[in-house]
């Protein structure tokens, strides 16, 4: 279910330059089918690694999509990684949605698209069309407004409602306080 | 020049320790550390919900152990903002359930440190008030003793007084007993030859 840590040799291997932009096109395909909803992402350039003929999929290198609310047009998630690489099903077809991803940047926008928090982790799998992000290894995400910072072992993001769910241990940090203490009296 | 100048150098080095003394102090109060095996995080509600090995410390302050948390640290709708912000970081409120433990550190005199130490199965605490509503068999130990109920207990973060629901029992130490002139007064007994 999960991804691995680093994309599989086969991933990393040689592949033309081309077939990373027709990914990159999958990619933003896989955010929705219709016109607008391919309007919604705008991905950064995406640069494929080499690999040798026959390999079932290749590695992007600063992979990336912007997901926008469909009714508004406003950015509310972007993910961008170091590489990521198209995951296979269960009979071993590529699934354009999900994505094995590698040194990852989650990053959700408020209404004013002003940033909100950002996770961060080495390696997940991505669902560009539930827009979610998982992992059984390390994560970390912050938010800077109020100075809030999460650590953690295995995570399972839900971009729709920015649900962070986490399953094996998790420490968070608050910047504020349960009360005013009172001074030490003589 | 005169032999105090310089003594007189390290005053403003002394007052800058003093200051960032000061500051790390104010900076240890104004975390908050919560820990536990599995968490839900409703990042745009500020809705947390933890489970299984739960800890909440606020250093210097207080330490929270129990099964179960749940805490809202809600955002804003600032009118005519552009959306949801984050309240400056207050913490709305906060549910402990489950084997609930609470110790809360209070500086006495002479630099030393007394930890009044709460028990009970729920622990709610509210930012309006700022009090800690203990139930569930609930119990206070401090130093003197220990305060036992029956219905709640509710222990006021400001004032550090604590008051009850219900009928409650108090045991006090022996040993604060010591040195008191309650049982040491003179009688009227005659005097021993």
């Amino acid at each position: 279910m999960f991804p691995p840590n680093r994309p599989s040799p086969h991933a990393r291997a040689r592949q033309a330059p081309w077939i990373g932009q027709i990914l990159v096109a999958i990619g933003i395909l896989a955010s929705g089918g219709s016109p607008a909803a391919r309007a919604q992402s705008a991905p950064p350039a995406g640069r494929a690694t080499n690999a040798p003929a026959g390999a079932t999929a290749a590695s992007i290198r600063n992979w990336g999509i912007t997901l926008r609310d469909t009714a508004t047009g406003r950015v509310q998630l972007r993910f961008s990684s170091a590489e990521a690489t198209p995951a296979a099903s269960g009979n071993g077809a590529l699934v354009p949605a999900l994505w094995d991803v590698t040194g990852l940047r989650l990053e959700s926008f408020r209404v004013d698209e002003s940033s909100d928090f950002v996770i961060e982790s080495p390696s997940c799998r991505v669902d560009v069309t539930t827009r979610d992000a998982t992992s059984p290894g390390l994560f970390t995400a912050r938010r800077d407004a109020d100075g809030m910072s999460i650590r953690g072992h295995g995570f399972r993001f839900d971009g729709t409602v920015r649900r962070l769910t986490v399953t094996n241990s998790v420490a968070i940090e608050l910047r504020t306080r349960l009360f005013q203490p009172k001074p030490a009296s003589p | 020049m005169t032999r105090s100048a310089p003594a007189l150098r390290f005053v403003p080095l002394l007052a800058l320790l003093l200051g960032l003394l000061s500051g790390t102090v104010h900076a240890q109060q104004d975390r908050i550390l919560l820990s536990a095996t599995n968490c839900v995080l409703e990042l745009e509600k500020g809705v947390y919900h933890l489970w299984d090995h739960v800890r909440v410390e606020s250093p210097g302050v207080l330490q929270i152990t129990c099964d179960d948390l749940r805490a809202a640290l809600p955002q804003d709708k600032a009118a005519g903002g552009p959306g949801p912000v984050p309240t400056g970081g207050k913490l709305q409120s906060l549910v402990a359930s489950g084997n609930v433990v609470i110790e809360l550190y209070q500086a006495g005199a002479n630099g030393s440190t007394n930890v009044v130490r709460a028990f009970g199965r729920q622990a709610e605490y509210g930012s309006r008030e700022e009090v800690l509503i203990l139930t569930g068999e609930p119990r206070i130990e401090t130093a003197s003793g220990t305060m036992i109920g029956t219905d709640a207990l509710v222990y006021d973060l400001k004032s550090r007084t604590m008051r009850n629901r219900g009928p409650y029992r108090i045991e006090l130490k022996a040993d604060i007993l010591k040195g008191s002139t309650l049982f040491n007064r003179g009688t009227n007994a005659p005097k021993a030859r």
